[in-house]
């Protein structure tokens, strides 16, 4: 791949957790070579110890860790609603939790000794996944917040003009003048920042599905 | 002297007698040679009074009669009777009395003359003339009634002096020959009534505790009827006391005149009947109660005088033994039924045998056994040597000595050959019949359904053993996946460590500005996890090789036994014969013995698994020990199995090299490093023949 790039595109971290030092620093190193910014861990608990910085990234991990197993830390990063993409490795062919690591979300699920080129592709899709989850991440929080700027009086409109209310319609149900919901609706758009009706109504339904997604 | 004492006694005497009937010139003649012996017998008396003194007074008295000196004879018999009974001459002082009773007699003293008899009786019978007894019985017939017996009951005292040679003998042969019992007692019956002169007889048989009768005859007319009945003693006209007192004592009771008064008076049945002559004899064999014959004579008294109960007496012996015989003989029949019933039952196959080979008899069951028609097997045709397959035929000849050394054969196991020449297997047990000698029965058990049933069984123990093979099988390549899993990990992590470094110096060298300091970095790292790696390795060879051996002083001829007979199961399993060759005199080797034995198992259970596939010759292992080189000692095991390829021969000491599905190949190469580690050699050479034989040498 880009050997001749020493340094990455953009700025993303890679966390690495295995019990075995060959593997640790070897992986460390490697990665370090093809220009990933790599902090290695003995233990889950180790990692979840630590404070990361908020920057795209990924974790390489090894199933069979003592005490904290890999799938365990898995699970408690998914309870925290983390989101970070894993690539595990293992030392044993093992189909059973090899299906339990994809269902629950997995990059990649590698058999060691592993090829080079097969760790560098997960690590890159998983960064890749982990950037667009930010983004969108960030995205929805920017609407929220244009959203959360609208006045209790202003959301009740644009629902309504969302679910296809002509204004004097919205007037009628609120108890007000059909000039007096046309200001709102222009404070709406203002504040959404949307260009026509139709980008109201999408960003509408986005709102509704990520709170529907949080809660 | 004492022929001549008697002669002029007796001499004597017969003058005296012939006087009487001779003339006149004859009586000088008598008197003459009376006087003679007289005169010489009062001499003797005058010498020796005890001996002749009765003698000389006997013949004193008979020569006083003649001459009608009444009263010297009176004095002098009186002296011949007294002299005769103090010195004990009980035959002179009969004879004395007798002729005094008829002195008397003659002259007209009957009461006189009976009382003279009477005591000439009684001594004759004391001193035995049983003749003089019943000549004077008949002559005088009431001196005999008189007698001083306990009457009217009395015992019948052996009068065999009354017997008549030709009744008895009649008597005898009618009731001896008969064995069927009824005809028996009708002869018995007949035969008492009539010599007894009875009017009714009645014959009770014990049964059990209780007195049965069993058969009655009357007389009517001239004729005789005898009816079998069966009844109580107490339901028939018979005097239970008597029969009860007869039963008790095992003696007769003869009532001469049962209307006099008699111990028995109070019996209800002599009342009623007004019994007159009875008699009660009981039928005795060896001292045993057979029965009772119980006759009457409800007519006249005295019925059943001496020579007719004498007569009876012999019957009544004679038909006891009769009777006992008759019952012997239908308990033997009833016996013969019961064994009948055994044979014809034919829960069991029964045959009468003999030692030529012959079965004399044998019933349905066993006929059905070996599917043989009667005919075949009793006409001789088909003996039961012939039904006994030849690889039989030496057990047969052991069962054989045994039947004639102790009589009886201990049940045992073999097989019959049937008409159709196939096999049934069976249990026989034999004896021969006591006496004779030469004939036996045998007891012959069917025993197909068994086998049937111990095949299956066998059938699923084979099963369930394979499946317990197969598991260990399967638990040991679960072991030794186990530990390649355990294997692989130790070595992958070093191995991962290898390649990422080698990656990541590569791509540092690849960098723009090769960055030497970290690739140089990722080789020493590189150098690391591949000595770790071959840490890894030396470890699990250590782990295999475990520590070192222990050696001591190993009787090598023991530790090869040792496992001879650890592995006989798996041999006798895998149908090999297992055959041990040890030389004798074998010096003793330092070795460690367990990691030998397993050598020696190892070769072993290796030929047994190189015969699996053999099935034209008999799977043969032999296991030897033999003196090697100088003080080496060698053992070899050689199979006839399958063989090795001879360009594979050294291959098979390569650890996984195998030639069985099975194998995991580590076998000979472990067994080779044990045997190198004890200075020792371990090598395979093709047989001659078919197979391989493995030498190893300490």
């Amino acid at each position: 791949m880009s050997a001749e790039s020493p340094l990455p595109k953009s700025k993303a971290i890679v966390f690495v957790v295995d019990d075995d030092l060959s593997v640790r620093e070897g992986l460390e190193r490697l990665l370090h070579a093809a220009g990933w910014e790599v902090e290695t861990f003995p233990s889950a608990q180790e990692f979840l110890a630590h404070r990361k910085e908020d920057i795209p990234s990924c974790l390489v991990l090894d199933v069979g860790l003592p005490g904290l197993s890999g799938l365990d830390l898995q699970k408690r990063i998914l309870e925290a609603n983390r989101e970070i993409p894993i690539v595990f490795i293992t030392g044993h062919k093992d189909v059973p939790t090899s299906v339990r690591a994809m269902k629950a979300g997995a990059v990649e699920f590698l058999v060691k000794p592993f090829s080079e080129d097969d760790l560098l592709d997960a690590i890159r899709q998983a960064i890749k996944r982990d950037q667009s989850a930010r983004y969108q991440n960030a995205q929805m929080q920017d609407l929220w917040r244009r959203y959360e700027s609208l006045t209790p009086r202003e959301r009740e409109v644009m629902q309504r003009v969302v679910s296809g209310l002509l204004n004097k319609q919205v007037a009628a149900e609120l108890g007000t003048s059909e000039i007096t919901i046309k200001v709102h609706r222009g404070q709406v758009m203002q504040k959404m920042q949307a260009d026509s009706l139709v980008d109201l109504v999408r960003m509408y339904d986005k709102l509704r599905a990520w709170s529907a997604r949080k809660r | 002297m004492f022929e001549t004492a008697e002669y002029h006694f007796y001499g004597a005497l017969s003058h005296a007698a012939s006087c009487d009937s001779a003339f006149p010139e004859g009586q000088r003649h008598h008197l003459e040679a009376l006087a003679e012996h007289h005169r010489q017998l009062e001499v003797w008396a005058e010498n020796c009074p005890e001996n002749f003194e009765n003698r000389a007074a006997l013949v004193g008295a008979e020569i006083a009669r003649v001459q009608g000196r009444d009263l010297d004879a009176m004095r002098l018999y009186e002296q011949a009777i007294r002299s005769a009974h103090t010195n004990g001459f009980i035959h002179n002082e009969a004879l004395a009395n007798e002729l005094a009773g008829r002195f008397y007699a003659a002259r007209g003293f009957e009461k006189i003359a009976h009382a003279y008899l009477r005591d000439a009786r009684y001594c004759y019978l004391h001193w035995g003339a049983s003749g003089k007894v019943r000549q004077l019985d008949e002559l005088y017939p009431h001196l005999r009634e008189e007698e001083p017996a306990p009457a009217p009951t009395r015992t019948i005292a052996a009068p065999v002096e009354h017997l008549d040679l030709a009744t008895v003998i009649k008597v005898s042969q009618a009731v001896s020959g008969e064995i069927v019992l009824e005809k028996l007692i009708d002869i018995l019956m007949r035969t008492a009534i009539e010599h007894a002169g009875a009017e009714r007889g009645v014959l009770i048989l014990p049964r059990g505790i209780e007195q049965r009768i069993v058969a009655e005859a009357t007389t009517s007319g001239d004729t005789i009827v005898v009816r079998l009945r069966e009844a109580l003693v107490a339901e028939v006209a018979v005097p239970e006391s008597i029969v009860h007192y007869v039963v008790r004592t095992q003696e007769s009771v003869i009532l001469d005149d049962a209307a006099a008064q008699n111990p028995f008076s109070g019996d209800a049945y002599i009342r009623q009947h007004h019994a007159r002559s009875i008699l009660c004899l009981p039928l005795i064999n060896q001292a045993k109660l057979i029965g009772l014959l119980y006759l009457e004579n409800n007519l006249t008294p005295h019925v059943f005088t001496p020579t007719r109960i004498a007569v009876l007496k012999l019957l009544a012996s004679q038909a006891a033994i009769s009777l006992e015989n008759t019952r012997l003989y239908r308990d033997l029949e009833e016996r013969e039924a019961k064994i009948r019933r055994l044979v014809d039952a034919n829960i069991m196959g029964i045959f009468i045998w003999n030692f030529e080979g012959e079965i004399v008899e044998a019933n349905e069951a066993f006929l059905h056994m070996v599917e043989y028609r009667r005919e075949d097997l009793v006409s001789g045709r088909v003996g039961w040597t012939d039904l006994t397959p030849a690889e039989w035929r030496d057990r047969d000849e052991r069962a054989l000595a045994e039947v004639k050394a102790t009589g009886t054969v201990q049940p045992y196991e073999k097989e019959y050959v049937r008409k159709d020449g196939s096999r049934v297997p069976v249990l026989v047990g034999a004896a021969v019949f006591e006496g004779s000698g030469d004939e036996g029965v045998a007891f012959v058990l069917d025993l197909s359904e068994q086998k049937r049933a111990e095949k299956v069984l066998h059938q699923k123990e084979v099963s369930l053993r394979e499946a317990q093979t197969e598991l260990a099988h399967v638990s040991r390549v679960t072991t030794m996946g186990e530990l390649a899993a355990s294997i692989a990990h130790e070595v992958n992590q070093p191995l991962v460590g290898v390649v990422t470094n080698a990656s990541a110096s590569l791509r540092y060298l690849g960098w723009d500005s090769p960055n030497l300091v970290e690739a140089r970095e990722a080789i020493r790292a590189i150098i690391r996890d591949g000595n770790r790696a071959a840490d890894v390795v030396s470890r699990m060879r250590a782990l295999f090789k475990k520590a070192r051996p222990t050696r001591e002083p190993l009787n090598i001829n023991e530790a090869v036994e040792e496992v001879v007979l650890l592995t006989q199961g798996e041999a006798r399993r895998n149908k090999v014969t297992l055959q041990v060759e040890l030389a004798a005199n074998l010096p003793s080797v330092l070795a460690d013995r367990v990691q030998i034995q397993q050598v020696v198992m190892n070769l072993i259970l290796n030929g047994i698994q190189a015969m699996n596939a053999v099935d034209d010759r008999e799977r043969l292992l032999v296991a030897r020990t033999q003196r090697g080189e100088g003080d080496q000692v060698r053992v070899t095991v050689q199979d006839c199995g399958v063989g090795i390829d001879p360009g594979d021969i050294e291959r098979v000491f390569d650890a996984f090299h195998t030639t069985k599905p099975s194998g995991m190949g580590m076998g000979l190469s472990i067994s080779r490093s044990i045997v190198e580690s004890h200075g020792g050699l371990l090598w395979a050479t093709p047989n001659e023949g078919p197979g391989v034989t493995l030498h190893f040498t300490l």
